[in-house]
Order: C-alpha cells, then structure tokens, then sequence
C-alpha cells in the first residue's frame, strides 16, 4: 500500500493520456484469439466476457473497423445459439445439451437460462447490430415474472415455463439485471411501465429500500455490508423506476413516491466517500497472495457485479492515523473504493462513480484524481487496466475503467449510457426496437 | 481421490456413458482455451445431467469440475441435489467443502452450497463456527462468509444474548480489537444488535451501551470512519438527533485553534449538527474540510454547503 505520489512527480507535470490505440489492441486480442486458460474459471460468463469485450471496443471506436461483417454475422449466430428455449439465455454454452438430447422436466433444471446472460447477450446483440428480431420476447417476459421472489427480489436462474425451480435469489445484482430486460423486452417506451406491466415494482422497491444500511451505503442485501457494486445496482433500478428525484438541490416537499431526501442524503454521504488516496501497490509488498487476487474476479459468475474481497491490510500499516492534507498546489492521485475502509480499485471507478453519475451528482467526486488513477496508476503498458497499480489488465477491471472514463467525457471514447454500460448510440437502437409503442 | 489426471474416456466405469461435447461455431464469443481435462469433463457432465443419473459416480465427476471451476453454477445445484437424492450425509458433505472453501474463498457458489447444505441438517454442528473463523483469519473482510454468517444467525437463531466467550459480540469484539477498521465486523455488530425482526428482546440501554462501544473505539482511532459511521447508525436508529454527541465530537475538533484538529469525520459530524441552528460554524468547518482536511472530497464539502445556503433561503 502506497500513499499516491502525484502525476507531476512521475511524469514531469505531463497530463496522463488515453492510448486509444494500444487499448483498442487489447481489445482485438481479448475478441480475436483465445483467451488464456486463466478464464476457464469464468467459463460460466461466457457471454458477459463478450458483452464487456463487445462494449469497451464499441467505446474506443473500432468494432467496425476491426470487424467484418461475416465475423459479425456469426458473432450474432453465437449469441442466438445461446438463447433457451423457455426465454431468456444461457449465459454460456456449456450447460446446452444439444439437439439429440430432449429436455424434460427431469433435467430441465440443469441447463436454465441466467438473469446475467440474458441482459449481456440483448446488450451484445445490440452493439453488434442486430435488430433482436429473433429474441423469444414473451417467453422472456414470461420467465422473467417468474424469477421474482415474494420479497421482491429475483432468482438469477431457471428454465423457462412458469413454474420452473427458480435458484438464486436475495441479491440485488439479480433485481437490476432483471430490471434492464424487462425495460428492453417490454413493449411500453418507457422502462418503469415495462418493468411495472411485468413485475411487483412495490416490493422491488421495498427490497432496496431495506438494503440500504446504516452508513448510507446499500448491501446485496438487507443486513449486508454496504458495497459500491450494489449500490449501483440499486440506484440504476431506482432510476429506471422513475423513484429518484431529478433536482440537485432537494426540495422540501417530499414526493410519495420518490425516495426520501434522508435516503439520498445518506447516500450521497456514502458515495462520495468511497474517493481515497489508499492505494495498493501490487509491487510495493509481498503480503498480497497472487492466488488470490486471481480468484478475486475470476469466481464471481453469473453475475458481474463482481465482490472483491482483498486481504487484510497488516496492521504495521493501519496502524497510522492521517488525515489526507495536501497542499493546493499539489495534484492528489485517488480511485475508488467499494467498501469503507478498503484501498482502492480500478472497478469501483465505475461501480461509484457511476452511481453518482446517474444520480446527478458526478461532480462530487475529484474526477481530474481518479482520472489520474486509473492513467497514471492502473493503465497497463499492453493495454487494458489492472484491478490495482501493477496488477495485469483483465476484461472486467479495464471495461470498467473505461466506461469510467467515457462517463466523465474522456477524449477518444463515445459516450455511454451509465446504467446500460453501453455507447448513447447503441442505448438509442435498444429504444427503438421494432415492439417498442410509439406513444 | 487423485484429481490430477482423471480420463473418463480410458474409465471402464464411464463405458456406458456418451460424452456430450459442446457445441459452439468457428467465430464464437469469448473463447476459452479451456484444458482437455475441462473439456472432457465438462462433455460427461452434460451426458449425466441430461439423463438426471444420481450417483457415486456423478457425485465424483461434480467434485472434479468444482475444482477445475468452482463457479460452474449449476454443477453446484446437481451436487446438491444428488445428496438429497442418495441421502448421502450432509456433515460429512461440509468437511469435503473445507478445503475447496479456503482455496476459493471469494467464490460465490459454495457459499450459497454450503448454505443449501447446511438447511438439511437440524442443529448447528459443533465445527461451524470455528470453520468460518478460520476462514475469516485468512480475509476478514470475505462478502460471501459475512452474508452466509448471517444466514447462519438467522437460522439457528444465534443472537448474542451476552458478551460472553462464544457470542457473536465477543467474537466480534475480538475482530475489532485485531482490526478496529474492519467495516465488515462493524456491520455484523449492527446486524446481530439491530437486525432481528422482534425488537422487544433488545434491553432499553442497548443504545447507551452500542454509543459508548462506538466513543471508545474512536478514541483508539480518530480517523476511522466505520465507528463514526456506527455512531451515526445508532443515533439515527434511536431516532436521536447527532447533537448528543457534539461534545464528544469536539475532543477532536476546534475551530479556535486548527492544531487540534485530529479528525476530518469529526468536523464532518459537527458541520451535520451545526447545520440548522449554527450554520456560519457548519459552514466553517465545511471549508476547512475542503482546503485542508479532507480536499479530495471538495466538492461534497460545498455541496453540503450548498444545501445549507438553499435551507436558509428557503
């Protein structure tokens, strides 16, 4: 762990850039060759390895250019041969028993369709085109009503029919995946009348609500620990549901139905916390076992909010008490954590920053510091960002870093939808797909 | 059972069984350059779910993918299904996820295994607890161990009623005392104190006690923001305002003379119950906050101004 040295004293005052270049290479790799066996730990995300490969070249500009349309075309074709025939899709090839073996109640449970992969492939159908004519829309609608648990919460897996064994379940990950098929499969314009034609939008609500604990922070669940993950995941459903206010300056009269000012205040005291100068140098120390920070994201599936655990810090170090003074003139280097007391890590630049940044208040953040963090710190020489300063790049830490960037106007990236975690462009056709009611 | 080098194919015991292999076109997604012990393995699974076969040898084939990818989710759903199927015995069934729960302890599948395990077996087995503490020595920040612990209370209903060696406080207590920044201890605290459903088992002085554990732990530590952050937690819980404790906030702060100041949360506290009655000194302790204790977060810091700005036009 290393209290950050500030950009002027590593580069001589030079501003950090974005290798658009180099990263779209990255990319390339990760989308053209086989990815290392390193992956087969996250075999079962399949398809959200494709979303964020999919997105992040999307992003920098270069999935027409480094695509033909034949590749394309069978991009698509994979993405199809993923989809179950109950609705919604597997989130990976691998539980497909393929055509000669009948599915029957038996052993319809072990091969379901996944909350994680159905969003992801409807995310990466769209990035690559399609117009998702193909997609069995009742059946997802269908299957997806019956993921939803009577507290409000949804399951993440099952085989479709409407009373398929539903696993899973308790963790808000699964409620804003959900959330976000519902608001594209639906056939209403706007998402909070789709999800609400589809699903108990009053429990779901009451399910966050509860998740939200005592530092202001929401847990996976109630009585969990506060995780910047998860609140993302809350607030992105809250928005969709039309529950947040729209003012940054709350107003006194409280609306029924939108979140309270405490909620949002408690929040936003939260959030803008989780900015901090601790960072973790991988090649400062040798307490950081590399096993473990390998399964830190490898083993999270299939969701994709990934929870990272890190080692406890040794006390030696803790042991000091500061506070973060800095003298004006000096630039201060900060990313992100997602749990109080954690250092930073390149995710929760996106997973916080972009709570923030749907809520209308992504200034309350030192974007310029964590901007420096993620260039100067976590960038990767061959493309990509690390979890942490001189960790090797993997798919999820540099998507979101990148869509991080995007988010705060970076030069050389499209724009993104921060809820979607796709460009504006590809949010405006997953608008328009041909069901949608033009009211 | 040697899990290095198992062929099914060369297996008489697997004679009768035909692999299915995955099928996946040329220009696929996110390929994998999977190990041919994976793709074996993985071929023969799909073989015995498809025909729902419940036995020794699925349960051995499941154990073999686990370790090869313990995120495999529904290899995990089988397992389990195939213990309740053969009634296998479910203690027995725990002591085998020892060893794959600590070499994968962020894994997420296991933890909820270990949970769908546990809810067949009727009283809590002796080696529980010392288990997940020592999964906890090794991360004792783990997500998956601390929700699963939860469960746990919940299920077997281990809800402190002392401090005594083996209650949840004390173990707590013991965390905090080794890591008094150990925010997901905090949040358990609050959990087993405050996350019952029946509130009139909780003695009237919880509050006293909970906001004098919270002052003394910040004593320790001044600028640790998981006991600031449970100060305020009992306090909003109580439905009590934060000025009860301003006094105690002031020991690390003083407006007069900057060089007591030992605390950013502290100014944070006190800028939060000036607010309303005192907002010239909320709004001074925001600035220093924002210039000098706490500049990263300047922006909150006058955005917190703002608000007090727009309740006094208002």
């Amino acid at each position: 762990m290393s209290q950050a040295s500030s950009a002027g004293d590593k580069t001589s005052g030079k501003a950090p850039t974005l290798n658009i270049a180099l990263h779209t290479r990255y990319w390339v790799r990760c989308l053209k060759t086989f990815l290392p066996t390193g992956y087969q730990e996250q075999d079962s995300s399949r398809l959200v390895l494709a979303f964020f490969i999919l997105t992040s070249l999307d992003l920098l500009g270069g999935l027409e250019t480094h695509t033909t349309p034949a590749e394309r075309a069978d991009y698509i074709s994979f993405i199809y041969s993923c989809q179950h025939p109950g609705g919604g899709f597997r989130s990976f090839p691998g539980t497909d028993f393929g055509l000669q073996h009948a599915t029957t109640p038996e052993n319809a449970r072990w091969d379901p369709a996944s909350v994680a992969g159905t969003y992801f492939a409807l995310g990466a159908l769209a990035i690559l085109g399609d117009d998702l004519s193909r997609v069995r829309r009742q059946e997802t609608l269908d299957w997806i009503r019956n993921l939803q648990h009577p507290d409000g919460s949804f399951g993440d897996l099952a085989a479709g029919g409407k009373n398929a064994t539903v696993d899973g379940g308790q963790d808000v990950r699964f409620c804003f995946l959900a959330v976000l098929v519902c608001a594209i499969v639906g056939e209403e314009q706007s998402a909070s009348e789709a999800v609400g034609k589809c699903v108990d939008v009053d429990r779901l609500k009451q399910f966050i609500l509860d998740s939200q604990t005592y530092d202001g922070g929401i847990a996976r669940k109630p009585n969990c620990e506060s995780h910047a993950g998860s609140t993302y995941c809350a607030i992105s459903v809250l928005k969709l549901l039309d529950l947040l206010p729209t003012d940054a300056i709350p107003s006194l009269a409280e609306n029924t139905n939108q979140v309270s000012p405490t909620f949002l205040q408690n929040l936003l005291h939260w959030l803008s916390h989780r900015q901090t100068t601790m960072l973790y140098d991988y090649r400062d120390t040798d307490i950081f076992d590399e096993e473990d920070d390998e399964e830190d994201h490898t083993s999270d599936t299939p969701g994709f909010a990934v929870i990272n655990a890190t080692p406890a810090l040794p006390p030696s170090l803790l042991a000091f008490e500061r506070m973060d003074l800095y003298s004006s003139d000096r630039p201060i280097t900060a990313g992100l954590n997602g749990r109080v007391n954690k250092p930073a890590d390149t995710c929760y630049s996106f997973w916080a920053g972009a709570t923030l940044a749907i809520l209308g208040h992504g200034n309350l953040i030192d974007r310029d510091a964590n901007r420096r963090y993620l260039l100067d710190k976590t960038q990767h020489r061959i493309g990509g960002f690390g979890k942490f300063p001189g960790v090797p790049p993997d798919i999820l830490h540099s998507a979101l870093a990148l869509a991080c960037l995007a988010i705060h106007g970076e030069p050389g990236l499209k724009s993104v939808d921060p809820v979607f975690c796709v460009s504006k462009e590809v949010k405006a056709r997953l608008d328009k797909v041909t069901w949608k009611r033009r009211d | 059972m040697n899990l290095t080098k198992i062929n099914y194919e060369a297996d008489e015991k697997w004679a009768d069984v035909v692999p299915i292999l995955q099928q996946e076109g040329e220009n696929s997604l996110a390929q994998i350059a999977y190990t041919d012990e994976y793709s074996q393995a993985t071929s023969y699974l799909r073989a015995v779910m498809a025909s729902n076969e419940k036995s020794e040898r699925a349960m051995e084939l499941t154990e073999h993918i686990i370790n090869m990818n313990p995120a495999h989710y529904t290899v995990w759903l089988y397992r389990a299904d195939i213990i309740k199927t053969l009634s296998l015995n479910p203690v027995k069934e725990l002591d085998k996820l020892e060893a794959i729960s600590l070499n994968h302890p962020k894994n997420f599948q296991v933890w909820g295994y270990r949970q769908s395990i546990m809810s067949i077996i009727p009283t809590l087995p002796p080696k529980e607890l010392s288990f997940l503490a020592k999964v906890l020595a090794k991360d004792a920040k783990n997500y998956h161990v601390w929700a699963y612990r939860q469960w746990l209370v919940e299920y077997f209903s281990l809800w402190p009623t002392s401090e005594g060696k083996g209650s949840e406080l004390f173990f707590i207590d013991s965390l905090l005392t080794n890591d008094v920044r150990n925010n997901s201890a905090w949040n358990h605290r609050y959990f087993v104190l405050f996350g019952r459903n029946v509130e009139s088992v909780m003695p009237l002085d919880i509050f006293t006690q909970e906001i004098n554990y919270a002052m003394a732990k910040i004593d320790t530590a001044p600028q640790n923001a998981s006991a600031w952050n449970y100060l305020k937690g009992i306090l909003r819980k109580q439905k009590k305002g934060a000025k009860e404790v301003e006094h105690f906030a002031l020991q690390y702060v003083s407006l007069e003379d900057e060089s007591k100041i030992r605390s950013s949360h502290a100014l944070d506290l006190l800028a939060e119950i000036w607010a309303g009655e005192a907002s010239d000194k909320a709004c001074q302790a925001l600035d220093l906050l924002s210039n000098k204790y706490d500049p990263v977060r300047a922006n909150y810091w006058q955005y917190r101004k703002s608000l007090i700005k727009a309740a006094q036009a208002a």
